[in-house]
């Protein structure tokens, strides 16, 4: 009875609308077949797609692996504290990646202004910006914590037994990492790897922010098809093939993700710590010092680009009224114009706290339907299971886009609603939200629930008085977890969202597409508020988090 | 010196000394039993032989060789894991060729040493299988032919049997006992299981407090404890503190009465009499009690509790207030009053300190 409640959901909001968007594509293909033009921009995109994604996963691993040796094989001081600063990154929205390192690069941002300032050039010297070296930045950025995650904890729980046991049959340090330590950590590395590529494959934010006009992923090209040149029938055939895609990617990834890597038993987790020698030393400091460039410029760039004014008054070109400023801050909430049709910024604020508040709840609510209402059947649970890893592997650009499909038509007639927004974010969190439940009502042993059982409490009691109060602190991570997720989600709400209904991401993606000083400051200001509160969101749930992550991909 | 000598090991843990100024020997062709509780720094000690762990201070030697600051990969020794640390990415044949691929043989040679080992140790069919699949006594097994097949110069076992059932344990014991006397390694065997160490070391060291209480063959080590820890340790808690009074014979004055003990101990020691000392009481003889006799050796008590076991009855007794644990033949009731007559043999002497 439980699970009627999720399957609905599920059938509703994701296998329908999904269906829908199989449906029109081949319509489309039928429509499309001979037409040559269809078939190349297909391609262009799928190609383009590939290798950045490719070429970015490449490099993330380049600096993942000697980091996650560095954070998680190396003891030094303030070690805790670079491994939550490289978990930052993660949680943040794409957007605020997008305005961090545009603060820090673009031609407004850091870097071009103080080489302007030196230099006394009219034009930004480093134009990176609209360029794959912003796309490939960001996607470093964006995915390094992946691997250093889910190498670093393997490689840390890694038996040292086996490394110390090849060191004594006579193998050396080079030779023990090649024939032991690489080949045990093949799978994780192979699996944070796929991770990797299906979020680079799956990119859409950066892309359509950083990338400009020239660059196009599946992704930007089913929203541009979709909401720029209404071409919804090209769009759902990129959509299908991204579909697909992304489907086989998760297989793979679910493929590694299960070989399992032998580790120690956590009881006897005793670091055989050993001095550190000079060399070491200044690798791990060069390592530590790339990761705090890296992950920390673009966001303290973006914090002091919302609070100082660097630009040329309008039409001015030598005077710089430049200086510490809240206006970018105030003017959120005012309307310069006193146009009767501006929403101003602060309801787009209001917008994405109440979805948010929405989404965490309801996906919390979902998912212990799902644990309960399938704990007793383990084949239902096995095949619901699968089920959800889906929308996992879905982007949400093909959620959006499944979504305006079915939900514009009977019995529907729901395109212009505000509450598919939080519908799509409820979809997006899910997963993770019931991979986070599974292992921790999993964790509370039988014998509780039957004693308690036997002392006279019903099942409904069991759960309210047993099991939530054990699992109480994966309950609240759920809920903030997906409070951030919906926050800061970018893909489904860009099809979803309407002028009079923003939400804070749609606001920066607007201001930073208009021209202007104030349209620029004002995004700067609003991505601080939104990295704000999901900074304090990942420093809330740090601990149990990356546990729910490495469960959940 | 012939073989691995230690000295003045010094090793800290959590701030706190755990090793403090060690000092051991092992001969070419000897296996020593490194026995002690769990945390006393036993298997601390064995990495630092092996390499994998740098002492804070003292020396490790082969023949004359200083190997302190030689690295674990050119030790030459071989090291046995407790969970046997065999690699589970490779089969038991590639696990077996592992140390000997890291000594620059040709392929045949390695082919002709591999099939003999597997043989050797009953693993013949082996090579291909996953080491996953094996059952507990057949890793040890593949173990125990890794770690020999690369001829290590000294075989470092750190508590091998721990995770093995009591049955295959008696087993793998024999098997370790028989291959290291056929390879004629030397050896150190960690452990805290004092018959694993009895059964398996011509030398027994009881390591506690971060120190060597005592060094010694097994029979001397159990006859003669040196001190009540080495006696609690070996499960020798028949106790009672008393005074020397004479020694020739050697008597013991204690509250249940005189005891004339094996005078082993005091050839080591010059003891003055008369001096505060304990005697251990290790085996008696029962009777029951008929009268009241006042001779040396004997003392009645009430038997309080009796546990059937494949030896005998293990039988709790009381003589007033204090207790004591004696396995005997015959079975008593509880309650009964009975009399305990203890051979000199059987009864050693303990310097109080």
């Amino acid at each position: 009875m439980l699970s009627t409640i999720p399957v609905i959901f599920m059938v509703v909001f994701y296998i329908l609308p999904v269906f829908e968007i199989f449906h029109k594509s081949f319509s489309g293909i039928v429509l499309f077949n001979t037409n040559s033009q269809i078939w190349s921009i297909v391609s262009k995109s799928l190609w383009f797609t590939v290798w950045q994604a490719l070429l970015s996963t490449i490099l993330t691993l380049m600096l993942g692996l000697p980091a996650a040796y560095v954070l998680y094989k190396v003891q030094f001081r303030g070690r805790s504290i670079f491994r939550t600063i490289t978990a930052i990154p993660f949680i943040l929205p794409t957007v605020v990646v997008a305005a961090g390192i545009n603060a820090l690069i673009g031609p407004r941002g850091w870097i071009n202004l103080l080489l302007q300032g030196i230099l006394n050039l009219n034009t930004p010297p480093v134009q990176i910006m609209g360029t794959i070296s912003a796309i490939l930045i960001a996607h470093v950025f964006y995915n390094l914590t992946i691997v250093i995650r889910l190498v670093g904890s393997a490689w840390s729980g890694l038996n040292p037994r086996l490394e110390a046991a090849a060191n004594t049959l006579g193998a050396n340090p080079i030779k023990t990492f090649w024939l032991i330590t690489l080949p045990l950590l093949r799978p994780v590395i192979a699996a944070a790897m796929v991770l990797v590529f299906i979020f680079d494959f799956t990119s859409f934010g950066v892309i359509l922010l950083l990338g400009g006009p020239g660059f196009a992923t599946l992704e930007v090209e089913v929203f541009t098809q979709a909401m720029a040149l209404f071409n919804l029938p090209l769009a759902s055939i990129l959509a299908f093939i991204q579909l697909i895609c992304t489907l086989i990617l998760t297989l793979v990834y679910q493929y590694f993700s299960t070989r399992p890597v032998p580790l120690v038993p956590a009881a006897e987790k005793a670091s055989f710590a050993q001095p550190i020698k000079l060399g070491k030393k200044i690798f791990v400091a060069t390592i530590v010092i790339v990761l705090l460039l890296l992950i920390l410029t673009p966001m303290v760039s973006l914090v002091a680009r919302s609070f100082i004014r660097m630009d040329a008054d309008r039409g001015g070109q030598v005077s710089l009224a430049s200086g510490f400023t809240l206006d970018y801050y105030r003017a959120l909430s005012i309307n310069p114009r006193h146009d009767y049709f501006f929403i101003p910024p602060i309801i787009a604020i209001w917008n994405s706290i109440k979805y948010g508040v929405i989404t965490s709840f309801s996906s919390l609510m979902l998912g212990l339907m799902i644990v309960y209402g399938f704990k007793q059947n383990k084949a239902q649970q096995g095949i619901f299971d699968t089920l959800l890893m889906i929308p996992l592997g879905t982007s949400a650009v093909t959620i959006g886009l499944g979504y305006i499909f079915f939900f514009n038509k009977p019995p529907f007639l729901w395109g212009a609603s505000q509450w598919l927004i939080p519908m799509a974010h409820t979809l997006v969190a899910l997963p993770f939200v019931v991979r986070g439940l599974i292992p921790a009502v999993g964790s509370i042993p039988v014998s509780y629930r039957q004693s308690a059982a036997v002392l006279g409490a019903s099942p409904w009691n069991v759960i309210w008085s047993i099991d939530l109060p054990i699992i109480r602190s994966v309950l609240i991570s759920s809920l903030v977890f997906s409070f951030t997720i919906s926050l800061g989600e970018f893909g489904a709400t860009s099809f979803l969202s309407r002028p009079d209904f923003p939400t804070i991401p749609i606001a920066i993606f607007r201001f930073l597409s208009q021209p202007g000083g104030l349209n620029y400051g004002q995004a700067m200001a609003m991505s601080t508020i939104l990295m704000l509160v999901c900074a304090i969101g990942i420093v809330f749930i740090e601990k149990t988090i990356f546990t729910v992550q490495e469960t959940v991909i | 010196m012939n073989g691995l000598t230690i000295s003045k090991i010094y090793k800290m843990y959590d701030k706190k000394p755990l090793l403090s100024g060690l000092d051991l020997n092992v001969g070419s062709k000897e296996t020593v039993c490194l026995l002690g509780a769990s945390g006393s720094g036993k298997s601390t000690l064995l990495r630092i032989i092996a390499g994998l762990e740098e002492p804070e201070s003292g020396s490790v030697y082969w023949n004359s060789e200083d190997l302190t600051n030689l690295p674990a990969y050119m030790r030459k020794f071989g090291f046995m894991f407790q969970d046997y640390a065999l690699f589970p990415h490779l089969s038991v044949e590639q696990n077996i060729a592992f140390g000997m691929n890291t000594k620059l043989l040709s392929k045949a040679e390695i082919r002709s040493e591999i099939s003999a080992t597997l043989h050797r140790f009953n693993l013949p069919g082996y090579e291909a299988r996953r080491v996953q699949d094996l059952s507990g006594g057949e890793q040890q097994r593949v173990a125990l032919a890794r770690t020999l097949a690369s001829r290590p110069r000294l075989l470092l076992l750190d508590e091998p049997l721990a995770a093995l059932d009591r049955n295959l344990r008696k087993q793998m014991l024999q098997e370790i006992r028989d291959a290291l006397h056929e390879y004629g390694t030397p050896a150190i065997y960690v452990t805290h299981d004092q018959e694993e160490a009895f059964a398996i070391g011509d030398r027994i060291s009881i390591l506690e407090g971060g120190g060597f209480l005592q060094n010694g063959p097994p029979e001397e080590v159990f006859n003669y404890p040196a001190t009540r820890q080495v006696a609690n340790f070996l499960g020798l808690t028949n106790q009672v503190s008393g005074k020397l009074i004479g020694t020739h014979p050697t008597i013991v004055e204690t509250r249940i009465g005189r005891f004339e003990v094996d005078p082993f101990l005091l050839k080591q020691f010059s003891i003055q009499k008369p001096t505060s000392v304990f005697i251990v009481l290790r085996k008696a003889i029962a009777s029951m009690l008929t009268e009241s006799q006042n001779i040396n050796n004997a003392f009645s008590v009430k038997v309080e509790d009796v546990i059937f076991s494949e030896n005998g009855y293990k039988t709790a007794v009381a003589a007033n207030d204090l207790k004591m644990n004696f396995l005997l033949e015959q079975q008593f009731q509880i309650g009964e009053m009975i009399q305990l007559v203890i051979d000199p043999t059987n009864i050693s002497i303990v310097l109080e300190k």
